[in-house]
């Protein structure tokens, strides 16, 4: 079972979940933290909820992450002036979670952030270009209009590019936005992560990067791929468990 | 230059202020009452560069050499808690946009917003906090109401607390608050063993330690309805070296932990509070905690 942590009221939330069909893939939404059966001792998680069912949690074979954190707005099942401390809760709850499973976490949770390192425009920037990545100057004022320039998307998903299938990686610009990409997520700790680039004089620039590519359906085999084959790992005596925790 | 971000009342940024103040400290206050007329040109790319301009002072990001940063819930301010959307808008974007500045200069920053993320999950960084050498409560996180009881049953005593870094009374389960357990379905709830001992809290300012113990008759003594008496103590050095090093991995320059030690001399750790109201317990023990730490934050404006 892959469980998918989101909104039911993002689609592209329900895109992955169909996309994902084959692999029993399931939708935790914030409505299921909110019924009987959660059970986590220490840093063990025992039992869950998703789409209202009880499950084990050792029943999970991975977890996609699609969701930032759980907003006030979408706990209309909780009372109003309930819902800004419930929505802390739960979210301080699931990057707790989320980090104990010892099934593949695509992402782990990075600080607050339930689903990886979704940094500000400037964090990003300062980061790539303290590694030494051609970077696109980030500015206050005016960021609505400094990157009207066409930019070219890549999706890494562990170390390994995610490419529509019109793609081809062979120029010496799409090499290096691979490599940048693979630095950069590697160097944030996200094993998915999506950064755009501009073309200038032939050489990309970093522009902006994101834990939460668009669902593609290349997307959708890649993350059931990794899913499939860390849980074939974890289950296989004597290869070794994933290093999740 | 050293720069403070905070609330005018808030008696730590009123202590460290005054400090600066005592020690002759160039020092540039961005007030949140002020917020709308405080300016922020931000440019990024290997360095942050750009210009902070509060009401007719302008300075240069790059002559910031310090950051003390306490910011409240601006939206809760004030005549800001009934401005229109737009002008709550702009507040927002400009309070991020900071807080995203604090993030990347190269300035010391007391304590970065990035690195206290830590305590917005306690039960994180209880686990961050248990490979440090303290114990930790047993802890369960539930939604069930027969977990709840059986936990109870093995532990005999009990509290339950936030998860959050929103605060919470701590609060001891009692057979009055069975008939609430069914609302447990909220959320999942985060329930502790009642450790048995006598807390200490530890503020750690680089690398000074402070640390006074506090006699309450209430589970939390933050709420104490009797009289709370705190003492000056000295930690051991091994414990004051835990603290220290604990505060150093979290990324803290600046620390608020709360310990309990038990009778049979073991250490117990709750909590490392990222932006410690310090002056709730210098306010008894006397301790020169303001002082240390603005002498930290002049340390650091010096090696800028």
């Amino acid at each position: 079972m892959i469980v998918i942590v989101g909104s039911r009221h993002d689609p592209e939330v329900t895109r992955l979940r169909d996309l994902c069909a084959p692999s029993d893939a399931r939708l935790l939404s914030c409505e299921d933290l909110s019924r009987d059966g959660w059970i986590m001792r220490d840093t063990s998680p025992d039992s869950a909820v998703v789409e209202k069912k009880l499950i084990c949690v050792a029943d999970i074979d991975g977890i996609v992450v699609r969701r930032s954190q759980i907003y006030p707005s979408e706990l209309g099942h909780i009372i109003a002036r309930d819902r800004a401390y419930v929505a802390c809760e739960m979210t301080a709850f699931l990057v707790h979670w989320l980090r104990c499973l010892a099934c593949p976490v695509v992402n782990m949770p990075s600080g607050v952030c339930l689903c990886g390192p979704m940094w500000s425009p400037f964090a990003w920037t300062h980061h790539a270009a303290q590694m030494g990545i051609p970077v696109v100057k980030q500015t206050r004022h005016g960021m609505r209009d400094q990157h009207r320039g066409a930019t070219t998307e890549v999706v890494m998903l562990d170390g390994v590019r995610v490419a529509a299938q019109e793609d081809t990686v062979t120029s010496d610009a799409d090499i290096r936005m691979s490599n940048y990409t693979r630095q950069l997520a590697v160097s944030s700790g996200a094993r998915l992560l999506s950064a755009r680039f501009m073309l200038s004089g032939g050489r990309p620039h970093f522009v902006g990067a994101t834990p939460v590519p668009p669902v593609t359906q290349m997307l959708a085999r890649a993350l059931q791929v990794v899913i499939t084959q860390s849980s074939v790992s974890r289950d296989s005596p004597g290869i070794g468990a994933s290093n999740q925790k | 230059m050293i720069a403070l971000w905070g609330h005018p009342t808030d008696y730590p940024m009123i202590a460290v202020r005054q400090a600066l103040a005592t020690m002759g400290a160039a020092v540039l206050f961005i007030d949140q009452e002020q917020i709308l007329e405080t300016h922020l040109d931000l440019d990024v790319e290997q360095h942050a560069t750009g210009t902070l301009r509060v009401g007719r002072e302008r300075v240069a990001l790059a002559n910031i050499g310090a950051v003390y940063l306490r910011p409240h819930d601006t939206l809760s301010l004030g005549a800001m808690s009934t401005a229109s959307t737009d002008v709550q808008s702009a507040a927002i974007e400009f309070e991020r946009d900071l807080a995203a500045w604090a993030n990347v200069t190269e300035a010391g920053v007391v304590n970065r917003p990035s690195a206290m993320a830590s305590n917005a999950s306690k039960p994180h960084q209880t686990a961050l906090i248990q490979e440090h050498g303290f114990h930790v409560p047993k802890t369960l996180l539930t939604t069930d109401m027969s977990a709840v009881k059986r936990f109870w049953a093995t532990h005999e005593r009990v509290i339950f607390k936030s998860m959050s870094s929103v605060r919470s009374v701590v609060v001891e389960l009692s057979t009055a608050h069975l008939a609430r357990l069914s609302d447990l379905t909220t959320c999942p709830v985060q329930f502790q063993q009642l450790i048995v001992g006598t807390d200490v809290r530890v503020h750690v300012v680089g690398d000074d330690v402070f640390a006074c113990t506090i006699e309450a008759d209430d589970t939390d003594y933050r709420y104490a309805t009797k009289c709370v008496i705190m003492r000056t103590c000295e930690l051991a050095a091994q414990v004051a070296n835990m603290c220290r090093q604990l505060s150093v991995s979290l990324g803290l320059r600046v620390a608020g932990i709360d310990l309990r030690r038990t009778p049979d001399g073991r250490w117990y750790c709750f909590e490392a509070n990222p932006s410690p109201g310090f002056t709730f317990y210098a306010a008894q023990t006397m301790q020169p905690i303001g002082a240390a730490i603005a002498s930290l934050l002049v340390r650091l404006d010096g090696a800028h």
